[in-house]
């Protein structure tokens, strides 16, 4: 089922890791790097290296977080309205001169006792191998990488799943998961690169099943199933369905079910520019009821896709751009299979640029997917694609603006998130102290606004004010 | 007779060339023309002096290196507080164009490229901006020498420089003491666009590395803020052999030139 198809997977990349840990080994009594060949003179007596570049052996990095959430409604967590979440997060590197390991340890009580991944998943947030061959670099591990120029709003950001459970936190990365995958990226020159995505299989989107970040589609759902199999108790949980084998999530453990991916990128006269292509999964589920009447099973299923990306990036004006588009190529090519979702395309396009000097920020952009045979779509109300409300675009339009005060210690922001067809809004406005370095206090509201069928407004009464500490080392 | 005329001549043209050459625009030219290693290497420490008196500690390792056209790159290594551990920066100067400017971020995990606007923001949260740092085409600004002037023990010209097009500086001007023999600033007068002092940078060190003339200490205050900040060269080497795989985005990302 869903926990066991990760089970081949370690020993597969693990066997990466070993393969490449080897150069990491052997290099191990490697002396420091000596870049300097004509016996520089130093501002002050030292031994040894400046570091950077030179770097090596193992070293330790982290943050410390305490928060605590007031929950605007109380039907939004089942326990108490104020829930305290603390995390720590322990970085671990070791470096030699042609290899690196690195591993991010992440605690988190809460966040961990809804995840129900294997505890390895629970507690590793990355950890891989980094090999570096003359211009070549090889990486294997369980890890996240960001494909895409937009900035935390993507859609060629493909290779690793989103995770839901975490879909209010503040950093880009934390909402994504990590994924066992094996990279390279070879250097073509200075400028430009190519790079090369395997991973062993495909892990789909974390999606929960109770607690406050459950989507609305799961409730609905829940809400349908009884009529359709008038022997399940009412009301159901997604979960217990779960367990008892009535839904069933489609395996993808099998390397046939692996996501191949091939990007090059460079930059030149002021662009940066990339081309990509991705063979993967569309890493959203989607609900299958074609075999209902035989199996009296609701089957959560996913899209093979063949992604074709361009992505570019420039400055001009003080005005920073940066632009995303994509073609995605499902297997129901002409839009005529319902239980397969349809072809489609999206984009990203923004910018970002300060005000005035040295004074706010201002960072826009949009997002939309377009899906290609719209009306077949709305002909058929058994296609997994279907909306009462035929609205089958879907633009959001992101933007924050923030700035510093105080002498930097005070950092103001104003997130927005607005769905265009949908009229659904996430609206953050956010406050950070920092009375000395790597020591922040963080207050926060997060309010969603929209109908509960749209994709923040699902959220609504999961509204919170949210009160925090951290401190990095 | 016919060659002590033309040496006489010649003196007479040198010594009248001189004095017309020792414009601001020429002395500023030497400024930019002192000789300098090939490339540097540099570990910096700075200490960000708050209003109240309260001292916060940055550390950076910088690299620069220029190229046959002498134009420079320059990456910045992040070290310390933990919070921005592991930036990088990197910014290439282009003949007839804006700066290339990228900035890694750890946070998202992604290379990302930043307008040479950008270079009036803070540097660290510090007095100094990004263009602060960086060197600025003599003819980008019109200069004007205003006096002699002595400053400890520098005998210095005193120019002034102001930008061709005011939109690109963030100052509306710059007063530039520059030290005769050396062919340094050893302080800067900067005016915001209201054309009220806004900072001053003052060389507190001034060292010979490898026969270069090299700052070694550097004080930049804001005194519309009362804040400041002291930069100091912990290591300095000038021409150190730099892989070029050091000036790329693929070092910001990878961090192994």
């Amino acid at each position: 089922m869903v926990r066991s198809r990760f089970c081949s997977v370690p020993f597969l990349v693990l066997l990466w890791v070993l393969i490449l840990a080897i150069p990491f080994s052997i290099a191990a009594s490697s002396p420091k790097e000596n870049l300097g060949e004509s016996n520089p003179t130093k501002a002050e007596d030292s031994s040894g290296s400046f570091g950077g570049i030179t770097e090596t052996g193992p070293s330790w990095s982290g943050q410390v977080r305490a928060t605590s959430r007031l929950y605007r409604d109380k039907s939004a967590i089942e326990e108490s309205v104020w829930q305290p979440n603390p995390r720590v997060d322990l970085s671990v590197e070791a470096k030699k001169e042609q290899a690196e390991l690195k591993v991010k340890f992440r605690w988190e009580p809460n966040w961990q006792i809804q995840n129900t991944d294997p505890l390895f998943q629970r507690m590793i947030d990355e950890a891989y191998v980094r090999g570096f061959l003359g211009s070549t670099v090889l990486e294997a591990g369980y890890m996240k990488v960001v494909w895409g120029k937009g900035d935390d709003v993507h859609v060629l950001d493909v290779l690793n799943p989103t995770d839901y459970y975490d879909f209010v936190n503040n950093d880009y990365l934390d909402r994504r998961a990590s994924q066992w995958m094996v990279r390279i990226i070879h250097s073509l020159d200075d400028m430009h690169s190519l790079e090369l995505v395997w991973e062993p299989v495909t892990t789909p989107d974390r999606i929960p099943l109770e607690g406050p970040w459950k989507p609305y589609a799961i409730s609905a759902l829940e809400a349908k199933l009884p009529l359709l199999l008038p022997a399940l108790p009412s009301p159901v949980s997604a979960s217990d369905l779960l367990a008892d084998g009535t839904l069933v999530q489609e395996s993808l453990s099998t390397l046939a079910d692996g996501t191949y991916g091939i990007r090059f990128t460079g930059s030149s006269h002021g662009f940066d520019y990339g081309i990509l292509y991705a063979y993967t999964y569309n890493r959203q589920p989607k609900v299958d009821l074609s075999r209902l009447a035989q199996t009296q099973k609701v089957y959560l299923t996913y899209d093979r896709i063949h992604c074709f990306g361009i992505e570019g990036a420039t400055a001009w004006e003080g005005f920073n751009f940066r632009w995303e588009g994509g073609y995605f190529l499902t297997e129901d090519t002409k839009g005529t299979d319902p239980k397969v979702r349809n072809p489609s395309v999206g984009y990203v396009v923004g910018f970002d640029r300060d005000v005035w000097t040295d004074g706010p920020n201002l960072n826009l952009q949009v997002q939309g997917i377009l899906p290609l045979y719209a009306n077949k779509i709305d002909r058929n109300p058994l296609d997994v694609e279907y909306r009462a409300d035929g609205k089958y675009t879907n633009h959001i339009l992101a933007g924050h603006l923030s700035d510093t005060l105080l002498e930097n210690k005070l950092k103001v922001k104003l997130s927005t998130a607005y769905g265009v067809e949908h009229r659904d809004l996430r609206i953050v406005p956010e406050l950070t102290y920092e009375p000395f370095d790597d020591f922040q206090i963080t207050a926060r509201w997060v309010q969603y606004l929209g109908n509960r069928d749209t994709t923040f407004g699902q959220y609504k009464d999961s509204s919170f004010f949210e009160l925090g500490v951290s401190y990095r080392f | 007779m016919k060659r002590s005329i033309g040496i006489a001549a010649a003196l007479f043209l040198l010594g009248i060339g001189s004095l017309f050459a020792l414009d601001g625009r020429e002395v500023m030219l030497r400024v930019d023309k002192r000789p300098t290693g090939k490339t540097s290497h540099a570990l910096v420490r700075m200490d960000l002096i708050d209003s109240k008196g309260q001292v916060n500690t940055r550390s950076v390792e910088m690299f620069t290196i220029k190229d046959e056209k002498d134009l420079k790159k320059l990456v910045i290594v992040f070290h310390a507080p933990a919070s921005v551990k592991d930036t990088r920066y990197l910014a290439v100067e282009n003949e007839g164009r804006d700066d290339d400017k990228w900035i890694y971020l750890p946070a998202l995990k992604r290379v990302r490229r930043i307008a040479a606007s950008e270079g009036g923001s803070s540097f660290m949260g510090s007095d100094f901006t990004y263009d602060d740092m960086s060197d600025r085409d003599v003819d980008r600004d019109n200069h004007k020498l205003l006096r002699e002037e002595t400053i400890g023990s520098y005998q210095c010209y005193v120019v002034e420089s102001s930008a061709k097009d005011p939109k690109d500086s963030q100052y509306s001007k710059r007063i530039s003491w520059v030290a005769k023999d050396l062919w340094i600033p050893v302080k800067i007068e900067l005016y915001d666009k209201k054309g009220n002092l806004q900072k001053i940078a003052t060389m507190d060190k001034i060292d010979i590395l490898q026969g270069f003339v090299t700052p070694l200490q550097t004080t930049m205050k804001n005194v519309q803020k009362g804040t400041s900040t002291l930069l100091v060269m912990e290591k300095f080497t000038w021409d150190e052999a730099l892989p070029s795989g050091l000036f790329t985005t693929r070092y910001l990302e990878t961090g192994k030139p």
